[in-house]
């Protein structure tokens, strides 16, 4: 690409367009090495970042980056506690929800997982062939993540369908994503006002509803925005991980060796499993002061977005940076985002990946794609795998084994 | 002299001495570098009791120490964005500071600071 291509390219980036986010990591290296920080003519004009420092200094001043006029492009057309908002407010709502997802307090619930995954895996574990996608990782994840909130699991597909056109449909039909806000809205506040009136329970809402901000309780309204927040971060982000993981590894047998025999640790191997997929690709932070970013003055009001996958693939941090290599350490990647509003929920999704992972290796060791597949991505600021299709040797369902 | 701070001196890096007493009592003295916060020296030995969720961007509160007494007034108050997030931790004291945004040098060697009992 010679410079004037990247800056047309820049200036058409869209990071909702399918044809550029399919595969856009050779996009990203000429944005690093030649426009480190350029601007976007689409959805309405915005600043683009996409070295790592500079997407981690992004991040983390709050003071000149602000987080409380949005984080999407476009916007979400409703606002979400703590996502939306700064410290120090931001660190009053994530001080109560912190301590639900601590490495202790997520480890209780490992057979959990294991139990829900392997029922999921008995039902096509028979037929040789699977969806791993459609009958394994997106089932999977809100059976776990939607009891841990307080969601009654009958909500389970209408939950995750609300939640898949809110993040994707932004770009394409606001009236329906602002629809489906309303919806969820509806049913998230009728759900609080339940449980208000009712015997509490030791669960997320349980938590909110007890808790106090600033020496009083929390609103409905704000229980339901956490909510909201949460069931974005926890379906979608972690699906995508753990489809790629499954990906690499069924194209790796190498790898799946490797872990099967504990010659690599899972922990450090999960790091880079999250650095190489960056299931959120970028988010956005608005300029509240007049300040810079690359040499490039920025003004009150200035979008700028900032790619955490670009960052994770920066040579100047990451050697052979394109390529996932299991036993990479140091791993300082910024896939949980850095800063104020680093994952909430990253303990959670690195337990979730280990033992899906885990439970495939031993249950289907000899799973593999087709030679000639080639993944297709659904986009946005976070991207995921479609599908992803594969063949093993049957096995017996767990239960009549 | 101990090998740390003679090998130290050779390359002429300064060190402090740094005491983190954990909530159950627990003391750890360290050698923080020069440049490093107390956080990162926190870190950098492996010592339970800071949290430290972002990174040392004075953002989550989740690195939080008690000066001791007699430091309080050496060490200085916070400012700013670290005076603001201190309004966030559970017991907020004369000597609340943000560990990520103490940094070593020798005017702190020999300073001891104790740990809340949670992050959370």
């Amino acid at each position: 690409m010679t410079d004037k291509t990247v800056v047309e390219t820049m200036r058409n980036f869209d990071h909702t367009a399918p044809q550029q986010m399919n595969d856009p990591y050779a996009m990203y290296e000429a944005f690093r090495t030649r426009c480190p920080i350029g601007r976007s003519e689409q959805h309405g004009g915005f600043f683009v970042v996409s070295k790592y420092e500079t997407v981690k200094k992004l991040f983390e001043d709050y003071s000149s980056f602000s987080s409380t006029d949005g984080v999407g492009i476009p916007p979400h057309p409703y606002k979400m506690y703590p996502i939306d908002l700064d410290p120090p407010l931001q660190a009053k709502f994530r001080r109560i929800l912190n301590r639900r997802f601590t490495p202790e307090a997520v480890a209780v619930k490992r057979d959990e997982v294991q139990r829900v995954i392997n029922a999921l895996i008995d039902d096509f574990i028979e037929s040789g062939s699977a969806d791993l996608a459609s009958q394994l990782v997106r089932p999977l994840l809100p059976r776990i993540v939607l009891p841990l909130l307080g969601v009654p699991s009958e909500a389970r597909q209408q939950m995750s369908d609300w939640i898949e056109y809110m993040t994707r449909g932004r770009a394409t039909d606001m009236p329906g994503v602002i629809k489906a806000g309303e919806d969820i809205s509806m049913f998230l506040g009728g759900l609080v006002a339940q449980r208000r009136a009712a015997p509490p329970v030791d669960d997320v809402i349980g938590a909110l509803l007890e808790a106090q901000i600033d020496g009083r309780p929390f609103s409905d309204d704000e229980i339901l925005r956490t909510l909201l927040i949460i069931l974005f971060g926890g379906l979608d982000t972690t699906s995508a991980v753990m489809l790629e993981s499954l990906l690499h590894l069924a194209r790796h047998p190498e790898d799946r060796e490797r872990l099967r025999t504990g010659a690599v640790e899972w922990p450090v191997a999960i790091e880079e499993f999250v650095r190489y997929t960056s299931p959120i690709q970028g988010l956005r932070r608005t300029a509240k002061v007049e300040t810079e970013l690359e040499g490039q003055a920025l003004k009150p009001g200035d979008w700028i977005f900032g790619l955490h996958g670009s960052a994770n693939r920066d040579e100047a941090v990451f050697e052979q940076a394109s390529r996932c290599l299991l036993d990479r350490q140091p791993n300082p990647h910024v896939a949980f985002g850095s800063g104020a509003h680093v994952c909430l929920g990253r303990n959670l999704a690195r337990l979730e990946v280990e033992v899906l992972l885990r439970t495939v290796i031993e249950r289907m060791s000899d799973y593999h794609v087709a030679d000639d597949f080639s993944p297709e991505y659904l986009v946005g600021e976070a991207r995921g795998m479609k599908s992803l299709p594969v063949r093993f040797t049957p096995a017996q369902a767990a239960a009549r084994a | 002299m101990d090998r740390a701070v003679s090998r130290g001196a050779f390359l002429e890096f300064s060190m402090a001495k740094i005491t983190f007493i954990e909530h159950n009592g627990t003391q750890h003295t360290v050698d923080a570098n020069t440049g490093d916060s107390l956080m990162q020296t926190a870190q950098n030995h492996a010592i339970p009791g800071i949290d430290a969720d972002c990174g040392g961007a004075c953002a989550c509160a989740t690195c939080h120490v008690f000066v001791a007494d007699e430091w309080i007034a050496r060490v200085g108050p916070a400012s700013g964005n670290e005076d603001a997030m201190l309004d966030v931790v559970e017991e907020r004291r004369p000597g609340s500071r943000l560990s990520c945004q103490l940094i070593a040098d020798d005017s702190l060697d020999g300073l001891v600071v104790t740990l809340p009992a949670s992050q959370r």
